[in-house]
């Protein structure tokens, strides 16, 4: 068992490294990774072929977790790739944009909303890439740099990952396995993740305020923008409505335990492929089989790190650093696959994750292990922008082709200092949770400290003169 | 203001019996096609027919820093693909009646008013910055001189023999800070002057290349 453990993590820590490098693709790296585990397995362990499959599909056990999880992403991706052909993402973001006025603060929140809209429905990439390009032509219109609404909405994208348990695949894994329902999840973690949002939108328009200025006229041409260019085929439009209303509806009340959330999604899915007429082959063929290819091979490896015992292991040394206190377990989670996954992609991170956290010994109340679910899947999402790698590779590589390139060490200060700033408020939920009078003598102490720079401000022209400076000089070393 | 110019075009040249205006994102800012016609689709053609031409010239090893205009004739309709702004580009769609040359050099105006309506190059965000950091500097300037006339008035009050110790001790220390402030202004401004001259220098560089 031990030189199986071995060689798995080395295996393991291999395909993440050459992820990483980009070495090799993603896809190939992992089934290159699931290829020595197989054989490792078989050969090493003795076990048969059907742990193999168990590991890909899961088995009845877990109520075949990993093929419940399989058919969300690829249900989702086809409603996404049909809504995409019918321009619905472009059309409510341009929607929306007209309705700025071509004011620059109230177009910084549009664009902040949308942002967040798009990515709760729509993974990261597709979001940047159709959001980026089209800030880019809005600021050609309005005459303005687009660099702050750009910065703003690359962070923003991971906040929206953690909307619903659909927005992103590191949450279908952790609800599939869990057993965490839509509604569960959305008042659990969507609600945080907005309260999120809100708070870091106040810091972007404070951050941003004086550097926001559109010249006159843009407004104006803004409106000429027809809307309807974006739209192939109205009927299409109205149909990828419908169908997107429906599914949420259904997954809100539908429990998980009359109907799954993947079988609703792949109906609708197949309904939507029927009714909107389009090639079903082409459909088919846009699906991102790479994106599978990559998930079963990890389900394989983070499935042999459970067998061998690596993941109990993680999970016991987990626990011991926490002391069994669930709220430093809690914390410990967040902080940790917020690392992990600023660096290495979040998918095997979280696959890895879950069965440790499920290992780890639940002292109080049960409840308490959905917990920390919820804090591994703002973690492992959000974590992503501590560093400008991963997606934010995508985000420089699409300025850079529009002609509007972005500093890297302006994205990795916003992104990092925007992280840190809202992994602490999600830190201080989670304290007034399990600790409420520290939490609530933080709160004070946060509101007292502002409380008193506020009247500082108003008490004398030269101290306000000097606080002013201060956070001018904070403001610079963000954003410039 | 774009859509009047469209008209415009449209009357100096009768021939031209569509229009469509598009980035090179394939985003169609404006058309004269009705919305039967895969508006999103055709943008995104055209796009690619110019993204596959820079292809062909890079694989010939031809030189291609700026295009101006792309024709392509067939027995009924003609296309004319001209360069707007730094990423903008006006489709004329012609209607072939007859053989005649076509004089685009009489619509010219109506395109450079256009492209300064829907597309701003690199080079005018730089400008525009620059002219709101003159601004702030113009203000830190004009505080900058407030100051030291203040001090210079505090300096003459300074050498009066009529003072008071405590007033002379008061005087000295409002001295001393303006004199902090002033320095502290000083060097803001050398900082934003030197912040300035890199944009400047920036712009020449992007004014000489292509």
């Amino acid at each position: 068992m031990l030189i199986s453990s071995f060689i798995i993590i080395g295996c393991f820590i291999s395909v993440i490294i050459l992820i990483m490098t980009e070495k090799l693709n993603r896809a190939v790296a992992a089934l290159s990774g699931a290829i020595i585990t197989y054989f490792v397995l078989i050969f090493i362990e003795n076990l048969n072929f059907s742990v193999v499959v168990d590991l890909l599909f899961g088995s009845s056990d877990d109520d075949y977790v990993n093929l419940h999880s399989l058919i969300l992403i690829i249900a989702m991706m086809i409603v996404v790739l049909i809504s995409n052909e019918a321009g619905l993402f472009q059309f409510i973001a341009v929607k929306l944009i007209i309705l700025s006025h071509g004011k620059p603060i109230r177009l910084m929140i549009i664009f902040c909303v949308i942002t967040v809209i798009l990515s709760a429905v729509l993974n990261n990439i597709l979001t940047v890439i159709i959001l980026i390009p089209l800030t880019i032509t809005i600021s050609r219109i309005l005459n303005i740099d687009p660099t702050p609404y750009i910065l703003t909405q690359a962070v923003l994208v991971n906040i929206g990952g953690t909307i619903f348990s659909i927005s992103s695949i590191p949450n279908i894994l952790i609800t599939t396995y869990a057993k965490i329902s839509f509604t569960e999840f959305f008042l659990n973690v969507g609600l945080i993740s907005l309260i999120i949002f809100g708070f870091t939108l106040i810091f972007f328009v404070l951050l941003y305020k004086n550097e926001l200025v559109i010249p006159p006229g843009g407004a104006e041409i803004l409106k000429e923008f027809d809307v309807w260019n974006f739209v192939p085929n109205k009927t299409l439009l109205i149909q990828t409505m419908i169908a997107f209303i429906l599914l949420i509806t259904l997954l809100v009340i539908i429990p998980p335990s009359i109907i799954t959330p993947d079988i609703i999604a792949i109906s609708i899915a197949a309904i939507l492929i029927i009714i909107s007429r389009l090639e079903p082959k082409e459909i088919i063929a846009k699906v991102d089989f790479e994106l599978i290819l990559y998930l079963i091979s990890i389900f394989i490896i983070a499935g042999a790190l459970e067998i061998t015992g690596v993941t109990d292991a993680i999970a016991i040394f987990m626990s011991n650093l926490g002391g069994g206190d669930v709220l430093t377990e809690v914390l410990i989670i967040l902080w940790i696959s917020a690392f992990l996954s600023s660096s290495i992609d979040n998918i095997p991170i979280t696959k890895v994750l879950i069965p440790v956290i499920d290992s780890i010994p639940v002292h109080e109340n049960p409840q308490n292990k959905n917990l920390k679910f919820y804090s591994l899947a703002i973690g492992a999402n959000w974590g992503d922008n501590l560093t400008p790698l991963g997606d934010n590779i995508l985000v420089m590589n699409i300025c850079e082709q529009h002609k509007r390139p972005l500093s890297l060490k302006q994205f990795f200060k916003l992104g990092f200092i925007t992280t840190v700033y809202q992994l602490a408020l999600v830190s201080l939920i989670f304290i007034l949770i399990f600790e409420l009078i520290l939490g609530i003598i933080l709160i004070t102490t946060i509101f007292l400290s502002i409380l008193t720079i506020y009247l500082l401000h108003k008490s004398s022209t030269k101290i306000s003169q000097k606080i002013e400076k201060i956070f001018y000089k904070i403001r610079l070393y963000i954003i410039k | 203001m774009v859509l009047k110019n469209i008209q415009r075009i449209k009357s100096a040249l009768p021939e031209v019996f569509h229009v469509a205006m598009f980035y090179n994102t394939g985003i169609i800012f404006q058309t004269t096609f009705e919305q039967n016609i895969n508006i999103p689709k055709l943008g995104e053609n055209l796009a690619e027919l110019l993204n596959h031409v820079r292809k062909v010239y890079e694989l010939c090893d031809f030189k291609m820093d700026n295009y101006r205009k792309f024709i392509f004739e067939t027995d009924d309709v003609s296309t004319i693909i001209i360069k707007l702004g730094e990423d903008s580009n006006l489709a004329l769609f012609f209607r072939k009646e007859e053989d005649k040359d076509l004089k685009l050099t009489g619509i010219r105006r109506y395109l450079n008013k256009i492209e300064d309506l829907i597309d701003t190059d690199e080079t005018e965000i730089l400008f525009f910055e620059l002219a709101t950091r003159e601004k702030d500097l113009k203000i830190i300037e004009e505080n900058f001189q407030q100051k030291q006339k203040s001090l210079t008035d505090l300096q003459t009050r300074e050498s009066d023999k009529g003072l008071s110790e405590s007033e002379l001790g008061d005087i000295k220390k409002a001295i001393k800070n303006l004199e902090v402030e002033c320095e502290q202004l000083r060097q803001e401004i050398e900082k934003k002057k030197a912040e300035n001259q890199i944009i400047i220098q920036k712009i020449e560089s992007k004014k000489k290349s292509p």
